[in-house]
């Protein structure tokens, strides 16, 4: 229970004052422009766009430079902002099949239709911290493979090669007349279906995610994945505009999709073949896309049949907990003015300990804390 | 891309997709260059707003498993506009982002490029030039990814 | 799919000002049930909808709802209109439409069924707005019941006994129910589920 307490203005005023001048720091040191951190830092631009759940870099690098980099409170900067907008409507689903692809690889075939593309990225680096890195210099000029480039060509998912010889469960449909969920318009109802999880994972926090997709691997509903395939690349995005009567574009995003490929002994009702888990998370995010899926995959534990045992598998424990801002929310609020609910807990002690001296006393015990035990 | 399917009418079906390519290569256009291309257009005609520039959301959606049932995924800044030509023509714009300069700009050129009057310069100084640069640019960054293109081996071969 | 490029009929001119003028007249036509209210926006032009009728829609629809229009109003520059301004389809199954509007009383009577809501979400039902020729706080009906201090007589030519009796059971119903909005050409007044309504023996047909 909160009380209101009164007062503490002038002080809240200075001690935004002095964050402000904390944020920014040595004034020889220049300022930070949004393109630098558009450009530079776009890991945490992707981020912040995932988990805030709204793409635009530019709104993330002006919340993460607010923030001073915290990037859960750029997160929260994102959340806030977005309420203030109106919603136009819903747009077409993406074709991460028509994916101009920057990076693509499989864990699972070497000679993938369409080919292994590495990508920016920074797999197959030492992890050494490079003394002599020079921000300003001009990198060296990426070479360019001189193959013929065909815009319209569709790349097919591994999950699609697989599919054609039945090995691997189709793509999830819903039964006619299913009306796609949405967590930002009704809250969750558990148990929920799979459409509704996966938004709730494409925002929730990658430390989160990780971990529990982790436990997944060391045994804690244990689902045998591989990387199926994982790229990332531009997408185009369309909205179908009422006026007009036909889908627009309206511009491109980048996303990375996961498709992580899980052994399935088959049940009763299936035969044995590889079941998959989906991720597909704004920007580039491959940790947090696999993440995703290993979590996906372990939610479906009661639809697949298996035996339900680890913290991965409770959708309720997961939805309930995967956001950042909702978690941060509670635990933070903690700081806040507490002193009646504590004064009350404090009388309430001191009665007990009170009872306790008496019980003591009569039976002629030392009035010892160590006695109850 | 995804023009809406009806087999029976073909015509429409093509209008829809020519207006698309103009919405989308509007769209993608940066927003400084649609500026200076606004402002050297030559002879444009009276317009007023339709609709004012107003930035919103739009929910994006991904496929579960790539291809499947639809999911919501998060939401894109969207600003839209439209403008009427004195003529009577109404053109729109929905582009990425917040700006809404850029918006305007964009449904000024969709109106003019629906007017018979203004359709040929605004293909050929608009839309054609941006196309171009657009896929150029996709294409150097194709080329790029496709230069990091691997062939891994395994180490115990031939045998299969 | 045809590609609207004829002219648009305006909307509010000043969006943010009129939408929130118009929703504080609707809200409070919607709280005093029966009372008339001068509409505080007319917005000409909206193809058949008359222009107390089109404030409420650009009020009240966005591209979150669903709109049902009889066959009077289901005209092309009529869903033009709609769609430009607040992004909402239409839809023909009454039991879907968030929104209702129809041209006439008489559009109730058929066998439209409009959604009641349900007892976990009674708010999920549809609120119908019907044009009316003219409201007066004179013999008719008899209103009471919430937003009403004791009584307040009500009627409308447009209203007949049937639509009473129809209006009755929907009272009937409550807290399922849908809400009404008649609107003429200038003025508007609401009859939402929780208002009881006494027939004038003299006003029976």
């Amino acid at each position: 229970m909160y009380v209101a307490v009164k007062g503490g203005e002038k002080a809240i005023k200075n001690a935004h004052t002095l964050f402000a001048a904390k944020r920014r720091g040595n004034e020889n040191v220049p300022g930070l422009r949004l393109d630098q951190i558009t450009e530079q830092l776009s890991f945490a631009v992707d981020r912040v766009m995932g988990e805030g759940s709204l793409y635009d870099p530019e709104l993330a690098a002006m919340a993460i430079r607010q923030a001073q980099g915290d990037l859960i409170e750029a997160i929260f900067l994102i959340r806030a902002y977005r309420t203030t907008l109106p919603r136009f409507g819903y747009a077409e689903p993406i074709e991460t099949g028509k994916m101009a692809i920057e990076r693509r690889i499989s864990a699972t075939f070497k000679d993938l239709p369409g080919g292994q593309v590495l990508g920016p990225t920074f797999d197959y680096s030492h992890r050494l911290i490079n003394f002599d890195f020079d921000a300003e210099a001009a990198p060296e000029t990426p070479p360019s493979s001189d193959e013929d480039i065909d815009l319209n060509a569709e790349v097919p998912r591994v999950s699609d090669i697989l599919g054609k010889s039945g090995m691997i469960e189709p793509d999830h449909q819903f039964d006619e007349g299913h009306e796609t969920g949405d967590l930002t318009r009704t809250p969750i109802d558990f148990p929920t279906d799979r459409d509704v999880r996966l938004q709730n994972l494409a925002r929730g926090d990658e430390g989160f995610l990780l971990a529990l997709g982790y436990s997944t691997q060391r045994g804690y509903a244990r689902s045998h994945p591989f990387a199926g395939e994982i790229r990332f690349g531009e997408v185009e995005v369309e909205f179908f505009a009422e006026e007009l009567g036909f889908a627009v574009p309206i511009g491109t995003m980048e996303v990375t999709e996961c498709q992580m490929i899980n052994q399935f002994k088959g049940s009763a009702k299936a035969p044995p073949a590889f079941t998959r888990g989906y991720g597909l998370v704004f920007g580039q995010a491959e940790r947090k896309a696999m993440s995703m899926a290993l979590v996906d995959r372990s939610l479906r534990w009661k639809e697949l049949g298996e035996e339900f045992s680890a913290p991965a598998q409770d959708q309720e424990f997961v939805l309930s907990h995967s956001d950042n801002i909702q978690a941060t929310g509670f635990v933070e609020h903690l700081k806040l003015p507490h002193y009646v609910d504590f004064q009350a807990e404090l009388d309430l002690i001191r009665t007990m300990r009170k009872e306790f001296d008496a019980q003591q006393n009569e039976n002629g015990d030392e009035p010892k804390m160590e006695a109850a035990q | 891309m995804t023009a809406p399917s009806s087999p029976d009418n073909k015509a429409e079906n093509a209008e829809v997709i020519t207006r698309q390519r103009v919405m989308r290569v509007l769209a993608q256009a940066p927003d400084q260059q649609l500026e200076y291309l606004y402002e050297k257009f030559a002879d444009k005609p009276d317009w007023t707003f339709a609709r004012k520039p107003e930035t919103g959301l739009v929910m994006t959606r991904g496929r579960i498993g790539g291809g499947g049932a639809p999911f919501n995924l998060g939401e894109i800044t969207v600003t839209r506009a439209a403008i009427q030509l004195e003529s009577g023509e109404v053109g729109h714009a929905y582009c990425q982002g917040r700006n809404q300069r850029k918006a305007a700009i964009a449904a000024f050129f969709d109106a003019a490029w629906l007017s018979e009057a203004h359709k040929q310069s605004v293909e050929a100084n608009i839309i054609a030039p941006l196309e171009q640069e657009q896929l150029t640019a996709k294409k150097d960054k194709l080329k790029k990814a496709a230069a990091t293109k691997v062939d891994f081996f395994t180490m115990v071969r031939g045998d299969g | 799919m045809p590609m609207p490029q004829q002219a648009i009929a305006q909307g509010f001119t000043d969006l943010t000002h009129q939408s929130q003028q118009s929703f504080k007249a609707i809200m409070d036509a919607m709280a005093q049930p029966g009372k008339i209210y001068d509409a505080p926006h007319k917005v000409d032009n909206a193809g058949a909808l008359n222009p107390v009728a089109a404030m409420t829609a650009l009020t009240l629809c966005d591209a979150e709802t669903l709109i049902y229009l009889d066959e009077a109003l289901n005209t092309p520059e009529t869903r033009q209109f709609l769609a430009f301004h607040t992004g909402a389809a239409t839809t023909s199954d009454p039991q879907k439409a968030q929104f209702a509007f129809l041209s006439s009383a008489e559009a109730l009577e058929g066998d439209h069924n409009f959604n009641m809501g349900n007892h976990e979400y009674p708010d999920q039902s549809s609120t119908v707005i019907i044009a009316v020729n003219d409201l007066a706080n004179q013999a008719g009906v008899t209103l009471s019941g919430p937003g009403i201090e004791t009584s307040r007589a009500f009627a409308s030519s447009s209203l007949n006994q049937q639509f009473w009796q129809q209006a009755e059971a929907n009272n009937a119903e409550y807290p399922l129910g849908i809400d009404h909005i008649f609107v003429t050409e200038t003025q508007l007044a609401a009859l939402p589920r929780s208002t009881k309504i006494k027939l004038d023996p003299a006003q029976g047909e």
